[in-house]
């Protein structure tokens, strides 16, 4: 039986790292990550692995290029402020097609903000923070169990498509404690032909995100369009609860999501026939399972921590077939079960 | 089985440190468990506090707002958390460092005092903690002395025993 443990988030997902075989982690310190940074500064360097507290999240960043590059698995983490810095090198990743795993555990925003959680870098996380036509995966997760559980995913994702891999959380599931189950080491088997890694027996590789012949540029553009609707057809993840006879719909990812999960099991005690779509992928987007419930449902309630950022998603993907409603808090305040119960109850009363 | 528990005190008097050793004893005998603390700009001498959800049912919010159980070891939390209780929230006072108004509902223990007396002032969590116990039966008091010993793992022998005769003599204060 796997070995059950109690950590919080950050730290959760610093041991999967470590366990799915990650070489090298930079990063730079931010509260609410910083027990992300501390465990890997404390455990990386035992396990034979690289950990540099970079001088800066710009820098760090570049190290994750420079390790990528060389075949190596790397991450970095940071908190929204930190993010941003990030965005230029996040850009340069994809456009390079170097695999590389971004942590955001989300603060309040815009600007310092605070150090509460939010959900407000869905934007920037899903459309693309950085310059030019790319995508990266965007994984969600809502327990310290999946904090754990999609790191080893976001690693396999990004060396299977040669792209940046984002994991967005946010303060309250890198804080909060919660026993979960360890996963075992791995030994990644990807084969890294592309990497530059000494060329004395073989036809150097070359590692760009450059391209100044327009028709090279295209290429690559539409190289990468392909692979990301592979990614689109293929790699879409959603846990759904009571979605089979539901009126109304939740649709929520991580912390809000669980705020859902209480609100939706209270409301069904009360007779509303509420169901909950999470999507664990927030790129690729659940568009095709929303416009499936949405041809069904009367109303689908959105629920996030950002001023109507994930609900344009959801408006896109339900096509106008049923109204969607926005259910949020900002500047650092999550959602409460009793806040959403109150709006389902409000909408059965019209 | 649902317990909600809300910690309160100053930084330094190792709020986060019970709260920790109650969530690892939790999850020895209860399926879910969270633990959640204030985090970020908490400094000695500041405030800090943690909440501790013990259930027998899937936890969706590490930040309740209605609490079962209230550990508050200063007055400034007094202040700001007992308007917060419940008619049903058991309240755990130190009365060392709180006012009294309504010792009527409130276990009240002279927790800072009695870590004095033990030569050890850093210990009235423990003492706090001791008495909590005794008004609650979530985590049997075996568990959470095999957890003080998990957590304090490496410090010296003498400042772990001296911390679980805290705990004990909290668990049969007099009230």
């Amino acid at each position: 039986m796997a070995e059950r443990v109690l950590m919080n988030g950050n730290t959760a997902l610093g041991e999967a790292a470590i366990r799915a075989g990650c070489d090298c982690y930079f990063g730079y310190p931010i509260t609410p990550q910083n027990e992300l940074t501390s465990y890997m500064a404390t455990y990386m360097p035992p396990n034979g692995r690289v950990f540099v507290q970079a001088e800066s999240e710009l820098a760090a960043i570049n190290m994750v290029y420079g390790a990528s590059a060389a075949g190596k698995r790397a991450m970095t983490s940071s908190s929204s402020p930190g993010i941003s810095l990030k965005q230029e090198g996040i850009s340069t990743l994809a456009g390079a097609e170097l695999p590389a795993v971004i942590v955001n555990v989300q603060r309040g925003g815009p600007g310092l903000g605070n150090i509460a959680p939010a959900q407000a870098d869905y934007f920037q996380a899903v459309k693309g923070g950085g310059h030019g036509d790319y995508r990266q995966i965007v994984l969600a997760p809502d327990s310290v169990q999946e904090m754990h559980d999609l790191t080893f995913d976001a690693f396999d994702l990004a060396d299977a498509y040669r792209g940046p891999v984002m994991i967005l959380t946010d303060g309250r599931l890198g804080q909060m404690m919660e026993p979960f189950e360890l996963r075992p080491a791995v030994t990644p088997g990807t084969d890294k032909p592309w990497a530059v890694t000494g060329a004395a027996e073989r036809d150097p590789n070359l590692v760009r995100s450059l391209y100044l012949v327009v028709e090279e540029l295209e290429q690559l553009n539409l190289r990468l369009q392909a692979k990301y609707r592979e990614i689109e057809s293929r790699e879409v993840r959603v846990e759904e609860r009571m979605t089979d006879d539901c009126d109304i719909l939740l649709v929520a990812y991580g912390s809000s999501a669980r705020a859902c999960k209480g609100a939706l099991n209270e409301a069904r005690a009360k007779g509303y026939k509420v169901g909950l779509l999470r999507p664990l992928t927030l790129w690729p987007f659940p568009s095709a399972r929303i416009r499936e419930l949405a041809a069904k449902v009367k109303t689908i309630i959105v629920v996030e921590m950002s001023a109507g950022q994930f609900i344009e998603d959801v408006q896109l993907a339900a096509e106008f077939q049923t109204e969607v409603l926005l259910e949020n808090r900002l500047g650092g305040f999550v959602p409460e079960q009793r806040d959403i119960l109150k709006r389902v109850e409000g909408l059965s009363k019209c | 089985m649902l317990e909600r528990v809300l910690i309160a005190g100053s930084g330094g008097q190792g709020i986060l440190l019970i709260g920790r050793i109650l969530a690892r004893a939790g999850m020895l005998c209860v399926p879910h468990v969270t633990y959640f603390p204030a985090y970020g700009a908490e400094v000695r001498g500041g405030t800090s506090n943690c909440q501790i959800v013990l259930s027998d049912e899937e936890i969706h919010s590490p930040v309740p707002d209605q609490f079962e159980a209230m550990l508050i070891l200063n007055q400034e939390s007094a202040k700001r958390f007992l308007p917060r209780r419940s008619d049903t929230t058991r309240v755990v006072l130190n009365t060392s460092l709180c006012d009294v108004t309504d010792s009527d509902s409130l276990t009240t223990i002279p927790a800072t005092d009695i870590a004095n007396d033990l030569g050890e002032i850093r210990c009235a969590n423990f003492v706090m903690m001791g008495a909590y116990l005794a008004s609650s039966n979530c985590v049997p008091a075996e568990a959470l002395e095999e957890c003080i010993r998990m957590e304090l793992a490496g410090k010296p022998p003498a400042l772990i025993d001296l911390n679980i005769e805290a705990l004990e003599i909290g668990l049969n204060h007099e009230r």
